[in-house]
């Protein structure tokens, strides 16, 4: 019986670590004896090591993890996708955690409920990810977005902090609606909830004439609640106010973490559950409109963390035509594409975060960078063409393959579509490049070196997004053997 | 509940038990997941020592960093014990001793 828990050692690590680290911190920051300490960096590397220690368990325990792999009444299922996808989830998680230390520092940020609550919304997503029953995955999905509702909100003596926190709160909560409602109308019209019993259902629903306007609706709803979550267009109103006002570090969690798992979601939901043309359709629109939205709106910007929020509504916009073509290639294809955004998202807020010392806010500041200090400019510089998609960096790599997916499966509008927006999109990216090197500022910045942890961070994703191009099979044959997960 | 033990993936090497009691998996800890339990807490002690420095909790932290890794560290190497018994991790250690016992019962 007590080997049935050893399919959920990471989850129960990572909560049960939660928990000590909550004790730990409600103790000893209201102590009178050692002077009320600050412990947010304390609390901080104990939340890395135990992100650590949970891949550790994942990494090493990968084919004991499926024993039970269908477990609790089938709620949840543990294969090669769970399996790297929470690898993924977890990595990304402890490269933001590093990100985080400084920002404490610099701006005097003294909750540790910060770093407790990323573990506990982490702990979320694993579930989500590994989630096979509408339940399962709609309480899930609510653990990991209650954590973030609080943390957008955590710098409470910022006004923008709050208003992003109570806009993420209300949005959220109808987006969570939403899909639950759908969840509700799947369950009535058809007494499922099980991913396996809806697979049997569903596949081929509309040819078979078997067509129900429960169904239909409830579909359209999940797939609403799931698009407002990606904050694919046109239910992406919240992400540039919420990832401006948010903390630094939240926002690059925001724009990392919650993609992974919810586009792992889709997935397992979608592709396994209930593919057909309705909503293949509504992909393709979603998809269409991200890219175009993406690259215009953010045209318009002038603050950084707003450009970075419309790039990552694009960029969704790209993921999405993976989704999108619905074959083996479009899945590995969107699964590489959320892997190499991630990386590129994590180099670019440590660099935000770097610049921040320095109160650079708006792009007008980045003025004469290349000047101050030129590693980082080059460092930026590469970020910004490898989200532009230029060879031969590993943007350029995930959008050929997106396009190529989209090619194969007969989605010509679609990749063209792409192309043109990311032509658009260098625009605004290499604008920011233009401005590091060759624009001067209206007042001179002086930049302080940044922080161990973040340069080793920014050295490691630099490293990876320089040089994929020349070897790029390991992360092929993954995302391969997670898309064939799906479909057998 | 679903109480099915089947893994998605078939075990690999011999299975010596395939739903070993936890009385069972603790007993069959080798040297090398004894090391493992002791490093993982051993760094999990340090980091907690060391975290703790700046805001003045040094032992504290290090009592808390040393519970996480005795949990973590026991978690990993039960998980390996367990995982040679069943079958999915090398064991050739596991395989001689459950022939030997077999042997030694028969005789």
């Amino acid at each position: 019986m007590f080997n049935l828990f050893l399919a959920v050692f990471p989850e129960i690590f990572i909560i049960n670590a939660t928990f000590i680290l909550l004790i730990h911190g409600v103790v000893f920051s209201t102590s009178k004896k050692y002077d009320y300490p600050p412990l947010a960096s304390n609390v901080g590397w104990l939340g890395l090591l135990s992100v650590l220690i949970t891949l550790l368990l994942l990494a090493a325990g990968a084919p004991l993890l499926t024993i039970a792999h269908l477990f609790w009444n089938n709620l949840f299922r543990r294969d090669n996708f769970t399996y790297f996808c929470q690898i993924f989830l977890l990595l990304s998680t402890a490269g933001t955690i590093s990100m985080c230390f400084d920002f404490f520092d610099q701006e005097r940020f003294d909750a540790f409920e910060f770093i407790v609550l990323i573990l506990l919304s982490t702990c979320g997503m694993l579930f989500m990810i590994s989630a096979y029953d509408l339940i399962a995955m709609y309480l899930a999905i609510e653990l990991q977005s209650l954590c973030f509702y609080v943390i957008a909100a955590s710098k409470r003596k910022s006004e923008f902090s709050t208003e992003a926190g109570l806009k993420y709160l209300i949005l959220g909560a109808f987006s969570s609606g939403i899909l639950l409602f759908g969840c509700s109308m799947i369950y009535g019209s058809t007494g499922a909830t099980h991913f396996d019993q809806l697979a049997k259902i569903l596949t081929g629903y509309e040819i078979t004439g078997a067509r129900s306007s429960g169904i239909f609706m409830g579909i359209l709803f999940i797939a609403v609640g799931f698009l407002f979550k990606i904050t694919a267009v046109p239910f992406h109103m919240w992400a540039p106010d919420i990832y401006e006002g948010s903390p630094t570090p939240v926002t690059a969690f925001l724009s990392i973490a919650p993609k992974i798992s919810i586009f792992a979601n889709i997935l397992r939901v979608f592709i396994y559950g209930s593919y057909g043309a309705t909503l293949q359709q509504i992909f393709f629109f979603c998809s269409i409109a991200s890219m175009i939205l993406g690259a215009l709106a953010a045209m318009a910007q002038t603050k950084v963390k707003r450009l970075l929020a419309y790039s990552s509504i694009g960029h969704v916009g790209y993921i999405c035509i993976g989704f999108s073509c619905g074959t083996i290639e479009g899945i590995q294809s969107l699964l590489i594409g959320i892997f190499i955004y991630a990386l590129m998202t994590m180099d670019a807020f440590a660099i935000v975060l770097a610049l921040r010392q320095t109160r650079v806010k708006y792009i007008a500041d980045l003025g004469a960078l290349a000047k101050t200090n030129p590693i980082l400019a080059i460092t930026f510089s590469i970020t910004m063409f490898s989200y532009a998609g230029i060879p031969p960096l590993a943007g350029f790599c995930s959008k050929f393959y997106l396009f190529f997916a989209a090619l194969g499966c007969g989605a010509y509008f679609l990749a063209l579509v792409g192309v043109v927006t990311s032509v658009i999109g260098c625009f605004y990216y290499i604008r920011l490049v233009k401005r590091m090197f060759f624009d001067t500022p209206r007042t001179w910045i002086l930049y302080e070196p940044m922080d161990r942890n973040k340069s080793l961070l920014l050295a490691m994703t630099s490293f990876f997004i320089t040089l994929f191009l020349l070897y790029p099979s390991p992360l092929f044959s993954v995302t391969h053997q997670m898309a064939l997960s799906l479909y057998l | 509940m679903n109480t099915d033990i089947t893994a998605l993936e078939k075990p690999q090497y011999p299975v010596v038990d395939r739903n070993p009691p936890f009385t069972k998996v603790v007993g069959n800890f080798s040297v090398l997941d004894y090391l493992r339990f002791s490093t993982i807490t051993g760094v999990s002690v340090t980091v907690g020592y060391l975290s703790g420095i700046k805001p003045g909790i040094k032992g504290p932290s290090m009592v808390t960093g040393g519970l996480i890794g005795l949990m973590g560290g026991f978690m990993y190497a039960y998980q390996n014990s367990a995982g040679r018994l069943m079958g999915f991790f090398p064991n050739e250690g596991e395989v001689a001793a459950s022939h030997q016992k077999r042997g030694g019962s028969i005789n």
